[in-house]
């Protein structure tokens, strides 16, 4: 990716009523000044926003606000012009042409945000946390997200790292000054220390399934027999009409997938084509489609009908859900069960977690989502998480652990030259993490905190 | 020596200005290449002197010490010659920060180099002052320097080691002197002559030295007793004849003693005789040998600081006093000195000073250590920022064997990283800022496991033969022991008991093979003789069953090092063009443009080890670089 040259790009979503144009780079204040016709020139008012009118074309003008942000004090850390016109694809497709050809590029995704990091304005967790905040598909990911753009995880690493990279110094030290007579901290304490510090990147691992969860969602399949209710199921959890729903069993052909948020979780709902043995070519395509997606699933919802000849229905079931992912076994239409002289305690026990609802009368529901959230976060949810790390962030962290897995046995026998190799290990895996470089003086540390001088 | 028709005119391939531990290997170095070398040195008597501490080696430098050796160089096996302490520094803990170091006569060193100098072949001396350098017509190149008695000495190429001499000025307390050292004139001409007729950037550094005290008035009963290592180690990893005979006595002692409170207050009450507080000096010291008086206003919770009596030499009553370094004035120094125990009757007969000198900022080196703006003009030592005997010969050696290099027309080379300290410490010094005087630690180096003391042969002996360094005499010798290490190596792997191969029980060991100490080699569950090494009666054997036990003991450790340095070797491939122009990017800040324009690094790796230069600053370079990569395939 060029960096030298000004960029130019719609920052807002389509559809909205407001278009937000950013351009960055050395020429954004004349190129925002050729494209703005204002009372006010945008450099001499930087910060603040301006009233007047964007070029559109040849006599064509669009009215708006705009305002200009010198570095370093911008986004970017370049100069920065912001224009902000009405809303519409038009609009925003105008003023971006009369950008490009007034010398600006159009930008790549992500590009305002890399210039931001190359110019120091945040460090890697932070640049990755723009991405999640614009991604974010519930509540509780953005706020994670935003927590995560204020700098708290990039913190959190930086002090794990700078602990470590002060054992590393008092280590390197006796090696390099064993003739001075320096205050060593004994072994013991040392793999104290460390211990603290295991602790501390374990606690910041535990939240790898918040992360994963929250910023890729989970993929739940609702499978079971023909005409069980699992269409109705994937329609009263998105809230609308999605899958097409009859009396006649077989009538969803294909595996359906919807995106949803539930209980705050992201979820990519997949509704598949009822499993039995078809006759029709079409139907046992879809059917293949559905025992596929079992096998990618994270989590399971078996819709039994309670009103029918379930036998059968709990062999086949048992048949199937040989998948690692778990179960929830769902009885549906217990409605129906008055009507056949029974209640719900007839119904027979399973090997999962169950419950019994009516999707027809809006029965038991939230005993389902109860159980849903349960089965993704692994325990009861009920407080929101400080932090949570990406896949990224945790394969790191586990690097970081291994190398600091072996120290106590390495510091215990006094093998220094061995210990510091780990200790250097895992303070690079930490500064991977947030971008710092791990090549800070250790002799520097030395030096801070040692009366050295044979 | 060719004499041209006026008499006081002489051609030399090489010149060497200053006889100091640089000069003295530069020198050597040079003429083993068969360059026709000169030696300019102030005073024959003094060279390669001491004019610190009596001693060779130490952590990190012991490393250096035998790399010397194993290119061919001098500084070691002097030291050998000179010795009369040895002790393995270290030897506690694992053998990749073993470092040797000799306690030396002083006067016993200096005779045995001078010797060596005055008898290697293709080398003269002469004691007189470089004064002014001697430019072609265009006053662009450098073709000679002259001197105080008029001769005009021409070369190819000349490498300058004036060590502390350049603009020397000696502080005791309030009074100051010039001087190159207590004792020897400064070389005023010369270094005023660098800055108007070479324009090379000048600084400022500050070094000091402790007082010698006669040991017939200090009572050794009142302190603590630090003997000899008992054992046959040398620096040379040759056995060749001794040039000069050995001392007499190898294992006199040291002794410790800790000064008191007393000392830190008679320094607290005249500290505004100090010129380092009171603004006399300029000159920057380092922080690894901070003065008493540093230690004392530094760190004022250390009620204590620990001290060493080193003895001079075989044949004189001083003893050197490491750990009170100071430039506080003479009558300051005999009240700080008899304050401590077992030195009430101390009489000093050296006082202490500090020294302030010129040096010129190494980032205007390239790592052969020749100048950029001279293509001629090599510097060592303590002219480019450095500290220790060992770091200025190591440069010395690099710089002597490039001059004769350039001398013949032919492409000077550079020792890197992963090979040898001297390496680390050259690239360090054309990166990094000199803030103070630079020294080697065995923490500098990233591949610290591969960079020993024990295999300095198998690391650079190849490189020397192939540079010319090393004869073909001791070369052989070291072809011989590298074929008994493999040979020994091969059957340890080859070789199985308890279903274990030999090198996986040799692990055991953990790399310590002490033959006086036969227990652990008793466990071993087969007989270390199937080795085929001779470990009783031959040096060379025992020293191939030690390194054969370091071996087996590091292999899996240096690979995880390897894996944790990966990402910079990546970055070692991505090469920047000598002409590259960094006002091109546009990212980058003004502090870091001026540094990375300073220094010129050869790779995306050296520019990260730049100070300041930032991550993100790297990945700007990285993706320019790039650019330029895809230019130059587009355009072939």
């Amino acid at each position: 990716m060029n960096t030298d040259d000004t960029i130019a790009a719609l920052c807002t979503g389509v559809g909205g009523a407001i278009n937000i144009i950013r351009i960055s780079g050395e020429q954004a204040f004349d190129i925002g000044q050729k494209v703005w016709e204002g009372s006010k020139f945008l450099k001499e008012n930087p910060r603040v926003m301006l009233f007047g009118r964007v070029a559109l074309g040849e006599n064509s003008y669009d009215q708006a606000l705009a305002v200009g942000m010198p570095n370093p004090h911008s986004y970017t850390g370049e100069d920065v012009v912001e224009l902000h016109c009405h809303g519409g694809s038009l609009v925003a497709g105008k003023v971006l042409e009369m950008c490009v050809k007034n010398g600006a590029r159009s930008a790549e995704g992500g590009e305002f945000t890399y210039r931001a990091f190359l110019n120091d304005k945040m460090d890697l967790t932070q640049a990755e946390a723009v991405q999640d905040i614009i991604s974010a598909h519930s509540k509780m990911a953005l706020s994670l997200a935003e927590k995560q753009i204020s700098g708290q995880l990039g913190v959190k690493v930086s002090e794990i790292r700078l602990q470590l990279f002060e054992l590393l110094a008092e280590i390197e030290s006796r090696m390099d000054f064993p003739e001075e007579n320096l205050d060593w901290v004994a072994p013991k304490i040392i793999n104290e220390k460390i211990d603290s510090t295991v602790e501390d990147i374990s606690k910041l691992l535990s939240s790898r399934t918040e992360g994963a969860v929250l910023r890729d969602g989970v993929k739940v399949v609702i499978a079971g027999r023909p005409n069980a209710g699992k269409s109705s199921l994937l329609n009263l959890l998105l809230g609308f009409d999605r899958a097409i729903v009859t009396q006649l069993a077989g009538t969803t052909r294909d595996t359906l997938e919807e995106f949803a948020t539930i209980r705050n979780i992201p979820v990519n709902l997949v509704d598949t084509a009822g499993i039995r043995d078809a006759d029709n070519i079409i139907e046992q395509i879809g059917i293949d489609r559905s025992r596929k997606s079992l096998d990618t699933a994270h989590l399971i919802f078996w819709l039994l009908d309670a009103s029918s000849d379930y036998e059968a229905e709990l062999k086949e079931m048992e048949n199937h859900l040989d998948a690692d992912a778990p179960v929830i076994v769902i009885w549906n239409k217990i409605d129906e069960l008055a009507r056949l002289n029974k209640t719900v305690d007839d119904l027979p026990e399973t090997p999962f977690s169950t419950v019994k609802i009516s999707v027809v009368e809006n029965k038991n529901i939230d005993n389902l989502l109860d159980l849903f959230e349960e089965k993704v976060w692994g325990y009861p949810h009920n407080t929101e998480p400080d932090l949570a790390v990406s896949s990224r962030h945790s394969a790191l962290l586990d690097e970081a652990l291994v190398a600091l897995a072996e120290l106590p046995e390495l510091v215990s026998a006094e093998d220094w030259e061995l210990s510091a190799v780990n200790l250097h290990s895992a303070v690079m895996s930490l500064g991977t993490i947030t971008g710092e470089d791990a090549s800070i003086d250790v002799l520097e540390n030395i030096f801070s905190n040692f009366c050295i001088g044979k | 020596m060719n004499i041209n028709k006026n008499f006081n005119e002489y051609n030399y391939n090489v010149i060497v200005i200053g006889g100091g531990h640089a000069g003295c290997d530069a020198a050597m170095a040079a003429a083993r290449l068969g360059a026709k070398t000169l030696l300019i040195t102030i005073n024959m008597d003094h060279i390669a002197q001491m004019s610190c501490n009596p001693a060779i080696g130490g952590i990190a430098k012991g490393q250096v010490v035998r790399e010397i050796d194993a290119l061919g160089g001098v500084q070691g096996r002097v030291t050998d010659a000179a010795a009369i302490q040895f002790r393995m520094l270290n030897s506690a803990k694992g053998p990749a920060v073993w470092s040797p170091r000799a306690q030396c006569d002083r006067h016993h060193f200096q005779r045995a180099m001078k010797y060596e100098l005055e008898r290697q072949e293709n080398l003269d001396i002469k004691q007189a002052f470089a004064t002014k350098f001697i430019m072609d017509k265009a006053n662009e190149n450098i073709v000679g320097i002259e001197t105080n008695f008029a001769d005009y000495f021409y070369c190819d190429a000349m490498v300058i080691c004036s060590g502390t001499f350049l603009n020397g000025l000696l502080h005791y307390g309030m009074q100051n002197f010039t001087g190159g050292r207590a004792g020897d004139p400064a070389s005023i001409d010369l270094a005023n002559n660098l800055k108007s007729q070479l324009d090379l950037r000048i600084g400022r550094l500050k070094t000091g030295t402790p007082p010698r005290i006669l040991a017939k008035t200090i009572d050794f009963s009142k302190m603590e007793y630090q003997a000899s290592d008992n054992f046959e180690e040398q620096f040379s990893h040759f056995t060749t004849e001794n040039v000069f005979p050995k001392a007499e006595h190898k294992e006199m002692p040291c002794y410790m003693v800790y000064s008191n409170d007393k000392t830190a207050e008679v320094v607290k009450e005249n500290i505004q005789k100090a010129p380092m507080y009171s603004g006399k000096i300029e000159g920057i010291g380092a922080r690894y040998c901070p003065s008493f008086e540093d230690k004392v206003i530094r760190f004022p919770h250390h009620e204590k600081h620990l001290l060493y009596l080193e003895p001079e030499g075989e044949f004189t009553e001083e003893y050197y006093i490491n750990g009170i370094s100071t430039s506080l004035p003479p009558e300051v120094q005999n009240q700080m000195i008899q304050s401590v125990e077992g030195l009430e009757n101390a009489v000093i007969s050296r006082y202490a000073y500090a020294i302030e000198y010129d040096f010129i900022f190494p980032d205007q080196l390239e790592r052969t250590l020749m100048t950029k703006r001279y293509n001629n003009l090599f510097t060592a030592g303590q002219i480019n920022g450095t500290s220790g005997y060992e770091e200025a010969a190591g440069q010395g050696l690099v710089a002597g064997m490039n001059a004769a290099k350039v001398a013949a027309g032919k492409t000077p080379v550079e020792l890197s990283r992963d090979t040898s300290y001297i390496g680390v410490m050259i690239d360090d010094l054309v990166t990094k800022e000199i803030i103070e005087p630079y020294r080697l630690f065995t923490s500098r180096a990233e591949y610290r496991l591969r960079l020993r003391q024990d295999n300095t042969d198998l690391r650079l002996c190849e490189f020397a033969h192939q540079n010319g360094l090393l004869d073909s005499e001791k070369y052989l010798q070291f072809v011989e022991y590298k074929g008994k290490l493999e040979n020994s190596i091969y059957i340890a792997k080859s070789q199985k008991v308890k279903g274990k191969t030999y090198w996986e029980h040799l692990r055991l060991l953990k790399g310590k093979f002490d033959i006086e100490n036969e227990q652990p080699i008793e466990e071993l569950p087969f007989d270390v003789n199937e080795l085929e090494l001779d470990f009783v009666n031959s040096f060379s054997d025992r020293r191939a069953m030690k390194q054969l036990a370091i071996e087996a003991h590091y292999e899996g450790y240096i690979r995880r090092e390897n894996q944790s340095v990966n990402r910079l070797n990546k970055l070692e491939k991505w090469r920047i063009p000598k002409n590259f122009d960094y006002n091109e990017i546009k990212g980058l800040r003004n502090e870091s443009r001026m540094k990375l324009c300073k220094v010129n690094p050869t790779s995306l790796a050296q520019a990260t080890r730049i100070d300041g230069v930032t991550p993100a600053e790297i990945a700007l370079l990285q993706v320019h670089l790039k650019r330029l990569q895809n230019k130059t395939e587009n355009n072939s």
